[in-house]
């Protein structure tokens, strides 16, 4: 009889030992994984704003200013409030016709912060233009698009403003 | 059972009691082994650590934006000016309007101003008659620098060579015909100073640049801005004399301490010219005489209900008239004057595929709008079948769809 209970406890420990091993392995895979999925690991990417901007296509977009030209390096305070020192590249796309709105920048900040805010101004600011001066290009303004690929930050005013951006975040892959 | 197996069986239990202790033991150990391990691979220092979880977090918010279908983050910020873009001085009309009142342009020394000089007082005599009234000499000035410009578009490129760019002064508006907002305010405000009128500039710059003019009539202040008046191959004078109220709507704000207080409405153009209707159905009836005469802007008044905020009745009524697409047409609103007891507005008609209407709003229904009975006399009026829906999101209704 005592043989017996103890073959039933034993049993019944080993049932319980066995399922805390299953979990222990289980435990032990998810912990051996943890510490790998802390790890972030960005696109290493060697492409600059200028290879991507130039290989996109835009309606109206037919100037641009890159990052260390004379252009860009002039009129970034005026675009984006920030010096061109604080970068450490970047780019915009835009129409040399003041009738359309569209737009494409991409910034790199040296620090390597966010720029979502510079580009968030940029964008109020030419809503407020736009609203005023020429109207008819407000909503592509409002639908614009500001998104983060790889260490860039990138704004897009376009009625292709989905396309665009879906096509930069593959080019940065 | 015999006693062996039971034996047997409890060793055999044993055993795998002792396997399955030692194997979480040696998982565990391992485990710490490896987290130690990765650990010791992935130190990164705090200001990377804020980097990665202020990444991160951004991308959540990416992600959730996502799954909601719509931005949870309001891209278009508060402006708080760190962007402004070209700011452009404001011209001095001093030597010229001083040659103009004394005759003698011999101080003159800039051939710039000699010429704005000649052109100016070619200007005045063919638009100033006697015996005008201030207003109307003010109109004059108003629709003669109207039709006598164009707005320089480069000023909204993103980078433009500037550097013969002379649209901000009034040399830009006689001698090139293109002008910007600056341009226009410098203009006006010479031909008021040469007529006796007082005027004075608005250059607003914390939100980006805009300039436009005060103007005393008849005692009273105005705000008049032409560049802004909406109008197309006539004025609209969307902004012809309206009061504070009209013009601080946040987009370019200015300091209300160094200028005059503009409150009056009486030489208001579009209080002046509104036709009075009974009630907000009668507004399909009026757009169809507007389309039939070919009026480009048309000009109402409707009293404001007893108990209702007439800010929420003009917000209504700018909703309502700028969601109308019919037949290649759209109709836009002029700012809504809110003039006590009513609220006076302009519709300007014009031809386009876009729908520019503004979807920004949510406001009850001051009014007390039946928008089926609002649809019915659409219908009736144009002859079609028309159906009006208030919903805001999805107001491009045309009238040739039911």
């Amino acid at each position: 009889m005592f043989l017996r209970v103890l073959c039933v406890i034993t049993s019944a420990l080993t049932v319980l030992t066995t399922l805390s091993m299953t979990s222990c392995g289980a435990d032990s895979s998810i912990s051996s994984k943890a510490p790998e999925s802390a790890v972030t690991s960005t696109a290493d990417n060697d492409k600059t704003a200028k290879d991507i901007l130039s290989a996109i296509e835009g309606d109206h977009m037919d100037a641009s200013a890159f990052y260390g030209e004379d252009s860009f390096t002039k009129n970034a305070e005026k675009l984006y409030g920030i010096e061109a020192d604080k970068l450490s590249d970047g780019g915009i796309l835009y129409s040399s016709d003041g009738n359309y709105a569209d737009e494409i920048s991409m910034l790199k900040m040296a620090d390597g912060s966010s720029a979502k805010s510079q580009l968030s101004d940029r964008l109020s600011y030419r809503l407020n233009q736009y609203e005023n001066y020429k109207p008819e290009e407000t909503k592509k303004i409002q639908a614009a698009k500001i998104f983060q690929a790889g260490d860039y930050w990138v704004l897009v005013i376009s009625d292709n403003a989905d396309e665009i951006s879906d096509e930069i975040t593959d080019m940065m892959k | 059972m015999t006693t062996a197996k039971k034996i047997l069986t409890i060793a055999l239990c044993i055993t795998c009691l002792a396997t399955g202790m030692t194997g979480c033991a040696k998982n565990k150990d391992s485990s710490d082994t490896k987290a130690a391990n990765s650990s010791s691979k992935t130190e990164t220092s705090d200001s990377e650590k804020i980097k990665e979880l202020s990444d991160n977090l951004e991308k959540l918010e990416n992600t959730l934006s996502d799954i909601l279908g719509e931005d949870i983050n309001n891209y278009v910020s508060d402006v708080d000016g760190n962007v402004n873009g070209e700011i452009h001085p404001i011209y001095d009309d001093t030597a010229v309007v001083e040659a103009y009142k004394s005759g003698d342009d011999s101080k003159l020394t800039d051939d710039k101003d000699k010429y704005i000089l000649k052109e100016l007082k070619k200007a005045v005599g063919e638009i100033i008659k006697d015996g005008m009234s201030e207003y109307d000499k003010e109109k004059a000035v108003y629709d003669y620098v109207f039709s006598q410009t164009h707005f320089n578009d480069d000023f909204l490129v993103v980078i433009s060579d500037d550097s013969d760019d002379e649209s901000y002064n009034p040399y830009g508006f006689f001698h090139d015909h293109i002008t910007i907002c600056v341009g226009n305010a410098t203009t006006v405000k010479l031909f008021f100073a040469v007529l006796g009128i007082e005027s004075k500039i608005i250059h607003s710059t914390e939100n980006g640049e805009h300039a436009w003019n005060v103007v005393k009539i008849d005692g009273k202040w105005y705000h008049v801005d032409v560049t802004f008046d909406g109008g197309d191959e006539a004025p609209d004078y969307a902004y012809f004399n309206v009061p504070d109220a009209v013009k601080d709507d946040g987009s370019y704000p200015w300091n209300k301490e160094d200028f005059p207080a503009c409150t009056a409405t009486d030489d208001c153009y579009i209080c002046k010219n509104a036709k009075k209707l009974d009630s907000v159905y009668n507004i399909p009836e009026r757009i169809k005489k507007a389309m039939s005469d070919n009026e480009s802007a048309i000009y109402m008044s409707l009293d404001v209900p007893e108990g209702a905020d007439s800010v929420a009745v003009a917000e209504q009524v700018t909703n309502i008239i700028s969601s109308i697409y019919i037949d290649d047409c759209y109709f836009s609103s002029t700012p809504v004057i809110d003039a006590g007891n009513k609220v006076s507005f302009g519709i300007s008609v014009s031809t386009s595929g876009d729908d520019d209407s503004d979807n920004s709003y949510d406001t009850d229904n001051a009014l007390g709008v039946d928008y089926d009975k609002l649809s019915k006399a659409f219908s009736d009026a144009l002859g079609i079948d028309y159906e009006y829906e208030p919903d805001y999101s999805d107001n491009n209704i045309m009238g040739q769809s039911l």
